[in-house]
């Protein structure tokens, strides 16, 4: 008995021994830099400064009663309520129209992967200028077809929602190639079936097999684009620096303004604590709900 | 009241992309009732064809009839045809109730009819205590019946199963082949039964069809198959095991097997005349009709054969061994029979005591003859439509 538990002892240690490395890097490059952001919330330090002097709960007060904070917050909230459904559901539908254009089909998947391997920031520039009130394609279009242009960045009202469309265009892509792998893994067999049993149109097929069988890659895909979606930045920060009125100011945003243009430290810090409690609380979401259903035949 | 439906293939024919032949013209009737087993190694085209009599796929040519209905154009839904899956195809968020009801919703019958029925094919297959589990909660077997409830639930007039006990363990296997034979019977439906299980084919069908390479072999009752082989291919394939396979030379009215030889005069007649004006021959056989030769088989053909080792079955024993009448040609006669057969003998028997070495004969009518090209000498195979 106690030899069997010696050796497990042993097989413990090398356990430990082997795994050391990724203990290491994890620690290294999340913990403590975590860690370090947590500590950073409880003081008042400035970058420059030479001073540093414990605040307590000060920051996370400030920020409570602070309305630029709750509306980078409800901007936040609103882009990711309009991106998710939007990407989700065009990325599940172009997967499901380029499931069948049998040898066009890499040609689609790269072209609507290509968001996702291009330099976001370069095409954010793209998009400035593809949305220019006065030059821009849209509006020209829109001109030529003797209707009143839209000021897709210099609208309050319109902001918000033309950094959406372009948080739909990043992300639809990437999507789709998630839910052409989950159709690619659906039995032909039930398809059949389904055919057999008299499901006779598309939406049949898509009510029996396609949506229930895909289930757990939704949700997955779901939870993947909430996360980058709340992580939303290059837009507001290239194209319209929070403007007008506030109105494109998301929560990334207002951290690097914080941190970066008025160097308060501690302050930016007590918000990132914000947002990683919020991603941390996505991403267990998806752990406790996404592993345990698991489609079976 | 049996409704009859009988099913006609005429000259059905399927390739895909360019040169790839499938399945070559297929002619098939199968009676009204008629349980017909299609039977091949994976790659013969068995899938192939019941996807195309289901209207899964579609055929490039021929016909296909179904009772007094021309269905070669018809879409799968209109066919009246039911079919199993081998992985069950069940719909995995839907309870066993729904998986059932299914159908008859398509079908746009009332509810109170649909209740009824699901209810009725409950009991007749013991899914009663099941109907509101869905599939991840069943056991293969449990699965397996599911399956066959949402098959006879429509009452179709034509029921396809692929392979419905490949998923199966072997002791379940054995006793789900007999209710399906059972339900089969009891119903009276056509079925079309696809397997690569020569167990299966011998003990369901009323008539097997032998596929290799897209390519109908034989088609009979499974005994008349296995008494008259029409070629190498399918006398290897029915059976527990192949049948031992000698080269033969035809001299002077007897054959020549090795040191072994055996008169014309001791063969039955028709396989005389086949037999007379031919060269090369080969011998097929089988294990379990090799017996202990006494003294007195004089003449006839007589293995001598020095054993290389044996397993035991339950009763029964497979005794391996060599003989020096052993054909040398065994890659031919591997490509004939479509899978790879070595120049050792297999002897099938009760016997329990059996010596060092083997001193075998069997009865001339037992021998299976066929010629340099693997085709049967002197019994034509059975009917090949």
């Amino acid at each position: 008995m106690t030899a069997l538990s010696a050796q497990k002892r042993a097989e413990a240690r090398i356990g430990l021994v082997l795994a050391s490395p990724a203990i290491l890097l994890l620690v290294l490059l999340v913990v403590l830099p975590v860690l370090a952001t947590a500590g950073f919330s409880l003081t008042d330090y400035r970058l420059g400064t030479q001073t540093i002097g414990f605040a307590g709960l000060d920051n996370y007060g400030t920020l409570w009663n602070d309305p630029r904070f709750w509306q980078s917050v409800g901007n936040t909230a609103l882009y990711t309520l309009i991106v998710v459904p939007g990407s989700v559901g065009l990325g599940l539908g172009a997967a499901l129209l380029i499931e069948g254009r049998g040898w066009l089909r890499p040609f689609y998947r790269v072209a609507y992967f290509l968001p996702v391997a291009s330099t976001f920031i370069a095409m954010a520039i793209v998009w400035e200028f593809l949305m220019n009130p006065s030059v821009g394609l849209f509006n020209q279009i829109l001109f030529a077809l003797g209707l009143p242009g839209i000021n897709f960045f210099g609208n309050a009202q319109t902001a918000l929602f033309s950094m959406a469309a372009i948080g739909i265009w990043e992300l639809t892509g990437f999507n789709m190639v998630l839910f052409m792998a989950g159709l690619a893994a659906i039995p032909r067999d039930l398809y059949d079936a389904c055919a057999v049993d008299g499901g006779e149109s598309g939406w049949d097929r898509f009510r029996m097999v396609t949506w229930p069988m895909l289930g757990p890659t939704t949700f997955f895909v779901a939870i993947i684009t909430m996360i980058r979606a709340v992580r939303v930045f290059e837009v507001a920060a290239v194209i319209t620096q929070g403007r007008p009125e506030g109105a494109t100011e998301v929560l990334l945003y207002s951290i690097y303004v914080q941190a970066f243009q008025y160097f308060n430290i501690g302050y930016a810090a007590a918000l990132i604590v914000v947002f990683l409690v919020v991603t941390a609380l996505i991403a267990l979401v998806q752990a406790r709900f996404g592993g345990g259903r698991e489609a079976s035949r | 009241m049996i409704a009859m439906h009988k099913l006609v293939l005429r000259s059905v024919t399927k390739s895909y992309t360019k040169g790839t032949t499938v399945l070559k013209p297929f002619d098939l009737v199968a009676q009204s009732g008629e349980l017909i087993v299609l039977v091949g190694p994976s790659g013969c085209g068995k899938s192939t064809l019941l996807k195309l009599i289901a209207g899964l796929e579609k055929l490039d040519d021929g016909q296909i009839l179904l009772g007094d209905r021309d269905i070669t154009d018809a879409e799968p839904r209109q066919r009246k045809i039911a079919m199993v899956f081998q992985n069950y195809a069940l719909y995995p968020h839907l309870t066993v109730r729904e998986n059932l009801a299914y159908p008859l919703r398509r079908q746009k019958l009332r509810m109170p009819a649909i209740t009824e029925k699901v209810a009725m094919v409950a009991r007749q297959l013991r899914l009663e205590e099941l109907l509101d589990r869905r599939p991840s909660q069943l056991s293969g077997g449990q699965k397996q019946r599911v399956a066959m409830g949402r098959a006879i639930i429509r009452e179709p007039d034509l029921f396809l199963l692929d392979e419905p006990l490949s998923n199966l363990d072997a002791a379940l296997r054995t006793h789900v082949r007999g209710e399906i034979r059972d339900l089969q019977r009891r119903l009276g439906t056509t079925m079309i039964y696809v397997t690569h299980d020569q167990v299966e084919a011998q003990t369901l069908a009323d008539r097997v069809v032998i596929l290799r390479d897209g390519e109908v072999q034989q088609i009979g009752p499974p005994q008349e198959i296995y008494a008259r082989p029409a070629n190498i291919f399918a006398a290897a394939f029915l059976g527990a095991a192949p049948p031992n396979f000698l080269a033969g030379r035809v001299i002077n009215g007897r054959i020549d097997v090795g040191q072994a030889s055996l008169p014309f005069s001791d063969l039955p007649g028709e396989c005389r005349t086949a037999l007379a004006g031919r060269e090369q021959v080969y011998l097929g056989l089988r294990p379990e009709l090799l017996r202990a030769a006494d003294d007195h088989y004089g003449d006839h053909l007589v293995l001598h054969g020095a054993v290389s080792s044996r397993e035991i079955v339950g009763n029964t024993q497979n005794v391996y061994f060599r003989t020096d009448t052993a054909c040398a040609d065994m890659t031919r006669l591997s490509a004939l029979a479509g899978r790879y057969l070595t120049d050792e003998l297999v002897w099938t028997t009760e016997n329990s005591n059996t010596g060092d070495t083997v001193k075998l004969a069997i009865r001339p009518e037992d021998i299976l003859f066929f010629d340099a090209e693997g085709q049967a000498i002197g019994t034509h195979g059975s009917d090949t439509l």
